[in-house]
């Protein structure tokens, strides 16, 4: 219990810093949000208006203190007839769409996060497959071929297998769309059809890394003792592969929750590629016009979401394997190297 | 090291006689990694020494030829323009020449992704050691300063980032200072966890009661210990940093024109797919073909240097 409240906290505590280092070098630099906002011709009551508008004419303690309690309790942008209500979570206001930055986050995010579950669910389930297969005889050509497509995966940059998928499936082929956005609601096999690629591109740029270390734990597991016996007590390959797999569960959860930032990544490349109106494609948009409110607001989901992802996979260990829910903990807290943990290698 | 069965095979003249030398060449003498180390010596060279052999081909990447351009500026001829002036074809709207840009495109690739790893594994193995060797609350620091790391979304940070930057902003420099800064959480925590290993050994504690300094036993004994892992882990890391400038550069906020940038390259094919696919190809594979040696070169480093193996 104590141990899960520990994990929390930290957590937040690594959110709260990564957004106070954000603020301070996006709103505290000596590049001025409020000159942005006011426009290029200038004048100097613009500027002031501008400055209060924004609360700039506080000290920055009191601007970071207000910038948190936005995100908590909401805040006023402006006052009297030109106030501009936020409601918590308030990230900001954007003076390029004059939009709150939450609702601007919210309006994109539904593409983004349909880009990174698809790609999420195929590339598990296209590495761990392959890593499956390739482990079942070591030295194959099947193997082979995994190990080989697995090392072209790790190299290959997105954005190079994202335009070739669109130049041979779309263009000349013509199978799929190459570009465009469909919401889910107004019909889920369009909705799929237009994220076909980008899940592929991104399932096969990822999915490589799974399918190694799926294939090096299952050689090592299908090798002891207890995979032995049982197949010597006669049991079919298939259960044992089964048993072996459940071992894998730890370091699988570890490998998806270090993945989401990559995934993130991934999604904002894939969104320039096909088009897609995502949160990268907002980001993207508000650095060209330094838009700050959003690029600020924009770091702080895909932060939360790497937090988010990596307290989970904490939270989920110990559940998956009972032998951590005490022992990982010990060995955390205890200084004396007596022994070197093996653990350390996975991450 | 482990010891191998030495087949009385030529082995190459290594000076010192220690197993672990003759191991490692062995490694490397492979049909596949010597290939890979073929094109990342073809890459050094051809960054190295782009205007000499931007100048056979007759051309350099920065003037226009409108000439090599139809009416619609997509380039005129087959394949992308490719001709006996244009090696690999121009590139659409402006009519620079491609090979010329492909070639400058690696200075860019190689110099950032090695002076990035440079910086991440100094910071890495420096606060590593510290880490490792003082322990206690300093421990703490760093091991939240990497939660910390780890915890910013990075391709959307550098993004974000380069909207601070005016245009004439020394883009190398920042990329290289911005994917090193980012790079350094790995590498900390193995040499943490070396370092751990080696200051509770009876040797470094021996060194200790005779008054040795900190300097002396990072000098003569972590730092040797660590060394082997930190050098693998730079090299895992390397195609890593190629491909984050490369992406950068793709998305527009890395490196700007006129400079040559594989990345950027690639990025402004996008435009161009209907017209001239074959503008894709060359940077592409270029990029594809790089940072596919390296990582096998790392892979193959990993494999002699780390027995243990161990994916990631």
């Amino acid at each position: 219990m104590s141990l899960a409240l520990q994990r929390i906290a930290r957590s937040l505590g690594v959110l709260v810093v990564v957004l106070t280092l954000t603020y301070a070098i996006f709103y505290l630099t000596p590049v001025d949000p409020a000159l942005r906002m006011c426009g290029k011709p200038c004048s100097p009551e613009d500027l002031e208006a501008a400055r209060g508008f924004m609360g700039f004419d506080t000290p920055w303690w009191n601007q970071l203190g207000t910038f948190f309690l936005g995100i908590v309790a909401g805040r006023t942008y402006g006052s009297a007839e030109a106030a501009v209500q936020c409601a918590a979570p308030c990230l900001g206001y954007s003076f390029q769409y004059h939009q709150d930055v939450t609702g601007l986050l919210a309006e994109r995010f539904p593409i983004t996060l349909s880009i990174a579950l698809g790609a999420i669910v195929l590339q598990s389930v296209l590495g761990i497959g392959a890593g499956m297969l390739a482990a079942r005889r070591p030295g194959s050509l099947l193997d082979r071929v995994v190990t080989a497509l697995s090392v072209v995966s790790a190299s290959a940059p997105a954005f190079v297998v994202g335009l070739l998928a669109v130049v041979v499936v779309s263009l000349r082929l013509g199978w799929l769309p190459s570009g465009g956005y469909e919401p889910f609601l107004d019909g889920p096999v369009e909705w799929a059809r237009h994220l076909i690629l980008p899940w592929t591109t991104l399932a096969f740029i990822y999915g490589g890394i799974y399918a190694r270390l799926v294939r090096s734990s299952m050689i090592e597991q299908l090798g002891l003792d207890y995979a032995r016996t049982a197949r010597a007590a006669g049991l079919p390959e298939r259960r044992i592969d089964r048993y072996a797999l459940r071992n894998l569960a730890v370091p699988l959860v570890t490998l998806i929750a270090l993945d989401v930032g990559a995934l993130l990544a991934g999604a904002v490349i894939t969104e320039r590629i096909f088009g897609l109106p995502g949160l990268g494609a907002l980001l993207l948009d508000a650095t060209s016009t330094a838009d700050l409110p959003v690029i600020v607001g924009a770091t702080f989901l895909g932060s939360l979401l790497i937090v988010l992802a990596n307290l989970s996979a904490d939270l989920l260990r110990p559940v998956l394997d009972k032998r951590l829910a005490d022992g990982g903990r010990r060995r955390r807290h205890d200084s004396t190297p007596s022994a070197p943990t093996p653990q350390e290698t996975a991450s | 090291m482990t010891a191998t069965t030495s087949p009385p095979v030529e082995t190459p003249p290594g000076r010192e006689d220690r197993p672990a030398r003759p191991s490692l060449w062995r490694a490397f003498l492979r049909p596949v990694p010597l290939a890979a180390a073929g094109i990342v010596l073809i890459s050094v060279l051809a960054a190295l020494f782009a205007p000499q052999i931007t100048a056979l081909s007759g051309n350099d990447p920065f003037s226009y030829d409108p000439d090599a351009l139809g009416a619609d500026t997509a380039p005129l001829g087959a394949f992308g323009g490719v001709s006996a002036e244009h090696w690999f074809g121009v590139e659409p709207s402006t009519g620079r020449d491609l090979f010329s840009l492909v070639v400058y495109g690696a200075r860019v690739s190689l110099l950032v992704g090695l002076a990035s790893t440079l910086l991440a594994t100094f910071i890495g193995v420096v606060l590593g050691v510290i880490a490792g060797a003082v322990g206690g609350a300093v421990e703490k620091l760093v091991d939240f300063a990497t939660d910390v790391t780890l915890g910013f979304p990075f391709l959307v940070f550098a993004i974000a980032l380069s909207a601070l930057f005016p245009p004439e902003a020394p883009r190398a420099l920042l990329l290289t200072l911005v994917i090193g800064m980012f790079g350094w959480p790995t590498i900390a925590r193995v040499v943490a966890a070396e370092t751990r290993v080696v200051v509770s050994q009876p040797y470094v504690t021996a060194s200790r009661v005779m008054g040795a300094r900190f300097g002396h036993l990072f000098r003569h004994q972590v730092l040797p210990n660590v060394a082997s892992t930190a050098i693998v882990y730079s090299c895992i890391s390397l195609p890593g940093r190629i491909a984050a400038e490369a992406t950068l550069s793709f998305l527009g906020v890395g490196m700007q024109p006129p400079t040559p940038s594989w990345g950027r390259s690639i990025g402004d094919a996008i435009n161009w797919l209907l017209v001239d696919p074959a503008f894709l190809l060359f940077p592409a594979a270029a990029l594809f073909l790089v940072t596919f040696a390296f990582n096998i070169l790392g892979d193959t480093l990993r494999d002699a240097l780390d027995p243990r193996g161990g994916a990631a």
